[in-house]
């Protein structure tokens, strides 16, 4: 059949049909499974899990692979699509893509997009969260998350940070960073003086959107989109740099993906902090001069890691006369190129820095907490799968978890909180811990 | 055939095709006594009920191309997860009072782990039994029933032991697959799944908690769960044969493995590296390696299989179907596509490669000896070292999993079992000349390949499965592209003209023991059924465990849509099942 | 007409007084018995009918097939309350046929009276080796040894046992074979089947219900049993010891490296008995051994057989040393000069027809407590006998004492031998009887429950015992396969 790859579920027929229960969705890739703990000295289920939202609730239902046949099911007519379960089971997911990346390592199966689509289908059919409503009418009307006054989003600059009215390079600082995170930005932008890179700031920056995307709101998102999309071309930015790692996303990945073009067609490029701090590194701008004896371990958000590979549009047919194949051949985004080893370099640089790797890692990284929504519908979830993830970073005698992005940096702090830990006793944003050490 | 453009069928489609082909209404309320009991067991946090919870588990795993499309998969009535062997056995008795089928599962991996052909069964989710401990000193583990091959593999390692990774694979859980399956090319030296299995708590269909192995007799699993054999006999041999009955013969939910001794620090000498989908195992080479060899004729791979078994070196020796090694290659379907498409029947008649796993268990040394014993081996038989990879993508830890779907989404092993190396090669050649010359088309061509074959117990005896691949549309009743005809067309290759060979070269198959062939294969392999049928008697009574696990001809015949059965459904009923040879 | 008339319908029964004394009693401690007759099948067949006729009259049948008896096996256990006969004996001995040796995938196919000489020399002629308990004797049968589970000398083997698939008649007289010795046209032209997977057929493993029964589900008239190769060259190590417990970690190390063919401990007195050349040397030659000796014997195999055991002794001489610096590793035994030479020899054969059996040249008997357990755990068990065996007046310095590590080390048999005097029978069977409960609680597994290991273990595992019964029932509804065994008492 023909279609394209974009977020109508009609499209995802393929999947949830296809789909065979190998559990890669559930524990992620084999390759990694982890073994006996290294504090505990024993096998700890719980640290197998790359799916939060099923390992909170066991039952099948709440994974990838449960969702495939209910998928399947609302098709055909086996469930209905008002049941409050049906919908349960898809605002719980992070969209974390954890289950993309497994499955796709071995099959080809767009799960993340049937996931996604299952939830855009559900609001179209007037089945939103109301939390989710309550927010995004919030962030239409005060172009920010938090619903707080705009004109405040720039009191992060300090006197010490410079930002040029124009430049090459503009700083996309995001809502969280901008209002809630303010430490992050500021160290954002001293990375940026003290590598001498001049940067901007956009004259009005609005939400990104991505919660209107990952919690189903295509129209409301591509609305959000077309307008900072805009914004960022009549800046005549070259290159966006963000430390937020749903904006990341959002910017690199899912505006084209609602508007139907390529990242490569967005006219600029787009960059985590990370990737360009570390290629600041490499060019000699950037040295880490202090000294800093700790063990972190490094958190692969998400945003950052296995969803950030750019968008490629595709369409065509599926031949069901030649064995199912695609028409033309589909380049897979499997979570390859994420933004995994530019970090680690960079905190690797650092003098008297261990950096150990927990469990999870790379693009097998089990997900904070924050993505999807779930945090504002279902915060519970939200804070089981930080909490876990704080466990797994004291199981490996981390002293701090340094992460990505501002959406996970609020979470392990949150966690760190709820968690009695051994040793992990901070939590850092990458950038935060570059601008201490350079 | 051209591609046609063909709408999906409507929601109002589907459902009418559904209503012609499932036999009983999907959905089917469980009495609200026995719920409240099941509750009490488990608490209400596990245990569901909910539409959407059951339809979670329907028509999971393996050959759900063949049972989940025709129409045969139903939701379970109920799903409860417990915790503890005691829960385990309360709920099956709760079972046995209100005569209500149950079906126990962890991994959902195999077609018999969710309801079939009725909507009243209780799913037993064992998923919560995940205890695993590591007595590294005496080589053996005890596992409970949710604990999958992918994590106890890494967890021995870490004690540096191994363990086998079964074929198609990681996902599996060790005591679901050592119930009725568990083979790998490791059982080269560490032997039949069953001999792997120690001691057990068995859960009986009626509910009681037997144990078996050194378990017998003792108060508790915590410990002395260090030897397998029986009290006696070994009652092990109720639940599992040379394969297992799927859920039909009790539960087991806990069980002592054997580990093996693999090399010291084996954490550090098996590394995961690489990002997917090229993430591997990484070995140090001079303890650990993999080598492909190319043998210059058929004969000369069948004798240096037996010569390089006889040596006792090694930790496997296996001959892989060469689409195997296309998948490895390709990034995705269609490369896999290009890559095939030029593959001649030549091609495969002329390619002969063994892959051989190399072990230096005892020192370095021993890999050189190894080394040099393969090397000696390799002139003798006029073969040829190829490029191997110092890297493991499968067996230690992978295992393939759902990658054997790749190539078209379909797919199903049609042969499994354990016999002599002559006998899976004359099987597997056989198999494979009928898969061509008779059905490419239905299945996708394999231009005669005899399958994936292995040496086990240093070539005392061997391992053959055959794997056949479908277009997953034309089976689809749901799909606008699908063509009954097509489903028929593969009928006869796995009721009637497969169980015939095996009748013929005495290969003794995993699948007529649990589900197609069984009617056609008792009067080939004594009279099994005949025994098959008392003990489920016996200890099934109310027929709760599993219905219609392992087989039930007669259900299958009237249950089967006629598209699925037509022509089988006559034989089906000519065939006597097996009488025993002396009562006869 | 009495049963056993009936019988003479379909088979030669033998009533002579001397063939039934045959069968009265044999080495163990079970209470005399004379079966009512013997009969001597030649073909399964003919094993079919007499157990179809046994069935029809309610004639208990005990099967033998060695031509010598240590565990009270083939003595007849009238029952006290069913009224019906004290049964048969059906002599399977003369049922020895080693119909082929199947050098390609190395099996034998052996009828259940091929005796371990037999076996032995068979294989040995065409240059290959079976494996074998420890000295067996070498009337025993190899089939009906594996059966009863004994131990492999060589613990490298971790796969399935000896015993692929079996050719039996269950308790009703249904002709069956077992594994994948099950097809039906087997050995016919183009059945390519060699009978070697023990499993199933079907979803039941018939195998494990047999093994261990005793004769009490089925008897078994043919079997596929493996063989090995030969090593090329062979060498013998010795760490000689004071106590068991200096040996266990060396034997962990050297079994989980892998190295050696056969690898067992034995104590002195087991020593001697195997190498004194008549009774009354042993207790002097056990003087002049060490207390205990871990053995074994590395080998090189046909291809490149300097570098197979260069790598063992390389391990040996290095890593091993480095780990044990007090371990001495010897190549020779002090006390038993020569031995080096001869003990790869002795180990790959059963001990000699012509030669009083090993264990009775002390006193004329021996009565074995065999059960498993751990090798760390081993030790233990010498505490928990020491005060028992003492309170029975037995020497505790005369007791043998032998470990067989199995499967690189994850188990190992233990045997524990006492020796006496036919005059000493009531002592040695009240020591024995005293051992069970001690061994049992202290954690030994009886994986061979004879007799009166029986008559208490499944006492303690009533939950087994039931599902025992109910295999039982399936297989002998009448109860007519050697009833009294295991916990099956009428």
């Amino acid at each position: 059949m023909s279609f394209k790859l974009d977020l109508n579920i009609e499209n995802y027929f393929w999947e949830s049909r296809c789909c065979m229960g190998c559990a890669m969705c559930k524990y992620g890739d084999w390759i990694y499974a982890p073994g006996i703990a290294p504090k505990s000295k024993k096998f700890i289920h719980d640290f197998t899990w790359v799916c939060p939202e099923w390992q909170w609730g066991k039952f099948d239902n709440w994974g990838a692979t449960g969702r495939t046949r209910l998928i399947n099911a609302l098709f055909v007519g086996d469930l209905p699509w008002e049941d409050p379960l049906v919908q349960e089971a898809a605002f719980r997911c992070f969209s974390c893509g954890a289950c993309d990346v497994g499955c796709k390592r071995n099959l080809d199966l767009e799960i993340l997009l049937m996931n996604q689509s299952l939830k855009v289908a559900l609001v179209e059919r007037g089945f939103a969260r109301p939390e989710h409503k309550g927010i995004i009418a919030r962030i239409e009307k005060s172009g920010n998350y938090y619903g707080m006054d705009q004109k405040i989003r720039k009191d992060w600059v300090t006197d010490d940070i410079k930002v040029e009215d124009k430049a090459d390079v503009l700083f996309f600082v995001g809502c969280w960073a901008s209002y809630k995170y303010p430490e992050v930005a500021q160290a954002t932008a001293r990375i940026l003086n003290k590598a001498g890179v001049p940067f901007m700031l956009l004259d009005e920056e609005r939400c990104c959107g991505s919660l209107m995307y990952e919690t189903g709101h295509l129209k409301e998102f591509r609305i959000a989109a077309r307008a900072t999309l805009e914004k960022i071309r009549q800046s005549g930015a070259k290159t966006v740099v963000t430390a937020c790692g749903y904006c990341y996303k959002a910017l690199k990945v899912e505006y084209p993906k609602v508007l139907d073009m390529a990242t490569s067609d967005l006219g600029f490029e787009v960059v985590h902090i990370a990737e360009f701090a570390d290629k600041l590194r490499q060019e000699g701008k950037l040295s880490p001069k202090e000294e800093l004896k700790m063990k972190v371990t490094y958190h692969d958000a998400c945003s950052v890691g296995r969803l950030s590979e750019p968008w490629i549009p595709w369409e065509g047919i599926r031949d069901a006369e030649d064995w199912g194949k695609l028409k033309p051949a589909r380049q897979f985004r499997r979570g390859t190129n994420g933004c995994y080893e530019p970090p680690r370099n960079l905190i690797k640089a650092i003098p008297g820095v261990e950096l150990v790797e927990m469990f999870r890692h790379h693009h097998n990284a089990y997900h904070s907490g924050e993505g999807g929504g779930v945090l504002e519908a279902y915060p519970e979830t939200a804070h089981f799968a930080a909490d876990w993830r704080l466990r797994e970073a004291d199981e490996f005698g981390a002293e701090a978890i340094v992460t990505p992005d501002v959406h996970s940096l609020h979470m392990l702090k949150g966690a760190l909180e709820r968690v009695e830990t051994d040793t992990v006793g901070k939590v850092y944003h990458i950038a935060e811990i570059v601008d201490e050490t350079c | 055939m051209a591609y046609k453009e063909k709408p999906m069928l409507s929601t109002e489609e589907m459902k009418e095709k559904l209503r012609q082909l499932r036999a009983q209404p999907y959905w089917w309320d469980m009495p609200e006594e026995a719920y409240r009991e099941l509750e009490a067991v488990v608490g209400p946090d596990k245990i569901s009920r909910e539409k959407v919870v059951r339809q979670a588990y329907v028509g999971r795993g393996y050959a759900r191309e063949l049972i989940w499309f025709s129409g045969q998969a139903y939701p379970p009535c109920c799903v409860i997860q417990p915790e503890t062997t005691e829960e385990v056995a309360e709920i099956v008795r709760i079972c046995n009072k209100y005569h209500l089928p149950f079906n126990p599962c962890s991994s959902q991996w195999a077609y018999n782990a969710n309801p079939r052909f009725r909507p009243d069964q209780v799913q037993i989710d064992l998923q919560r039994m995940q205890d695993v401990v590591i007595d590294k000193k005496n080589l053996y583990a005890r596992v409970e029933a949710g604990v999958r091959y992918g994590h106890f593999c890494q967890a021995c390692f870490d004690n540096d032991c191994y363990f086998i990774n079964t074929g198609g694979g990681s996902a599996s859980c060790i005591i679901a697959n050592h119930t009725v399956w568990g083979c790998s090319p490791f059982n080269y030296r560490m032997g039949n799944p069953e001999r792997r299995v120690m001691a057990v708590t068995w859960i009986s269909p009626e509910g009681d908690i037997v144990r078996t192995g050194s378990w017998a007799g003792r108060e508790t699993t915590a410990e002395d769960g260090f030897w397998g054999d029986g009290l006696g006999p070994n009652l092990n041999g109720i639940w599992r044969g040379h394969i297992g009955w799927f859920g039909a013969m009790g539960i087991v939910t806990e069980m002592t493995v054997k580990i093996f001794p693999f090399i010291e620090n084996a954490k550090e000498a098996m590394v995961p590296e690489g990002v997917t989908p090229d993430s591997h195992t990484a070995f140090k080479t001079n303890r650990v390696q993999w080598q492909n060899i190319k043998l210059p004729s058929r004969k000369a791979l069948e004798d240096f299989m037996y010569a390089f078994s006889h040596c006792q070196i090694g930790a496997a020796i296996t001959k892989v179907p060469v689409f195997w090694r296309v998948i490895a290659k390709a990034k995705d379907k269609e490369d896999f596509w290009e890559r095939w498409s030029g593959v001649t029947k030549d091609d495969i008649e002329n390619f002969h490669m063994a892959r051989v796993l190399l072990i230096g268990f005892t020192n370095e040394k021993q890999m050189e000896y190894e080394r040099a014993v393969l090397d000696e081996l390799r002139q003798e038989f006029g073969g040829e070292f190829t490029r191997t990879k110092p890297s493991d993508e499968s067996w230690f830890k992978n295992a393939d999993t759902s990658g054997m779907w790749m190539m078209t989404n379909g797919y199903s092993s049609c042969e499994a079992g354990q016999e002599c190396l002559r006998c899976t090669y004359e099987t597997g050649k056989k198999l494979g000349k009928l898969l061509w010359e008779k059905y490419t088309p239905p299945f996708m061509a394999e231009y005669g390949d005899p399958g994936w074959f292995q040496s086990n117990d240093f070539g005392h005896s061997s391992y053959l499965e055959f794997l056949v691949y479908m277009n997953v549309d034309k089976c689809d009743p749901l799909s606008p592209y699908y063509d009954p005809g097509y489903v028929q067309g593969m009928i006869g290759w796995y009721f009637e003209e497969t169980p015939t060979i095996d009748a013929e070269t005495g290969f003794l198959d995993f699948f007529p023991a649990s589900c197609h062939g069984i009617m056609f294969q008792g009067p080939y392999f004594s009279d099994y059924q005949v025994w098959v049928d008392r003990f489920k008697e016996e200890f099934d009574p109310r027929t709760v465990s599993n219905p219609p696990a392992p087989y039930d001809p007669e259900w299958i015949t009237e249950m089967l849509p006629p598209f699925m059965l037509n022509k089988s459904r006559r034989f089906l009923r000519t065939i006597k099942r097996g009488k025993s040879m002396l009562l006869q | 007409m009495s049963g056993i008339e009936k019988l003479k319908e379909v088979t030669n029964v033998i009533e002579s007084d001397e063939e039934r004394a045959k069968f009265e009693k044999d080495f163990s401690l079970v209470p005399p018995c004379k079966p009512d007759a013997v009969v001597k099948p030649k073909t399964r067949d003919e094993v079919a009918e007499i157990v179809i006729a046994c069935n029809d009259n309610n004639i208990p049948i005990f099967p033998a097939s060695s031509k010598v008896h240590f565990n009270g096996g083939t003595i007849p256990r009238p029952s006290k309350t069913m009224p019906r006969p004290v049964g048969i004996v059906m002599d399977l001995s003369e049922m020895n046929t080693i119909e082929r040796l199947n050098e390609e995938d190395m099996w034998g196919y052996l009828e259940a009276g091929v005796t371990w000489e037999q076996y032995a020399n068979a294989l040995k002629e065409k240059g290959y080796r079976t494996t074998m308990p420890l000295l067996p004797h070498a009337e025993r049968s190899v089939v009906t040894d594996w059966l009863e589970r004994e131990q492999s000398t060589i613990p490298m083997f971790e796969y399935s046992e000896q015993i692929g698939g079996m050719w039996v008649v269950w308790g009703l007289g249904e002709k069956f074979a077992t594994g994948s010795a099950s097809s039906n046209t087997f050995g016919q032209p183009g059945n390519y089947a060699a009978g070697v997977n023990p499993q199933g057929p079907g979803t039941i493993d018939f195998w494990r219900l047999i093994q261990g029964s005793q004769g009490t589900l089925g008897i078994v008239t043919k079997a596929v049993v493996k063989f090995e190769r030969i090593p090329k060259i062979e060498k013998v190590y010795f760490i000689p010891a004071e106590e068991l417990e200096e040996l266990v970690d060396p034997a962990y190390d050297i079994l989980h490296r892998r190295v050696g063919y056969e690898r067992l401990i034995v104590n002195n007195m087991v020593l001697a008995t195997m190498l004194a050349e008549s009774g009354d040397q042993i207790l002097s030659l056990k003087e002049k051994l060490p207390p205990y000796v871990f053995m074994m014997v590395i080998g090189g195999l046909y291809r490149k057989p300097e570098m197979h055991l260069g790598y063992q002794e390389d391990y040996l001489k290095t890593t091993f040393k480095e780990r044990f610096p007090n371990v001495n590793l010897t190549e020779k035994l002090e006390g038993a000069p020569g031995l080096e030479e001869r003990l790869p020899e002795m180990l790959k054969n059963p001990w000699p027809k012509d030669k009083t059996y090993w264990k009775h040249m002390l006193k004329g008997n021996c009565q074995d407590v065999v059960f498993m357990t751990t090798l760390e755990k081993a030790p233990e068990f010498c505490e928990v006998i020491a005060p028992i065996v003492e309170e029975h007046g037995y020497p505790l310095d005369q007791i043998g004492h032998y470990i067989q590590p199995v499967e690189e080390g994850r188990a190992c048999q233990v045997t524990y031998s006492f020796y006496y005097s036919d005059d000493e029978k009531e002592k040695i069977l009240s020591l024995y009887r005293a051992l069970i409960p001690a061994v049992w609680k202290a954690g030994g597994f009886f994986n061979r429950p004879y007799e009166y290991i029986a008559q208490y273990v499944y006492k303690k595992a009533p939950d087994y015992a039931t599902y025992l019964m109910r295999v039982k029932k399936l297989f002998d509804p009448n109860m007519i396969l050697s009833p009294g065994k295991l916990c099956f008492w009428v």
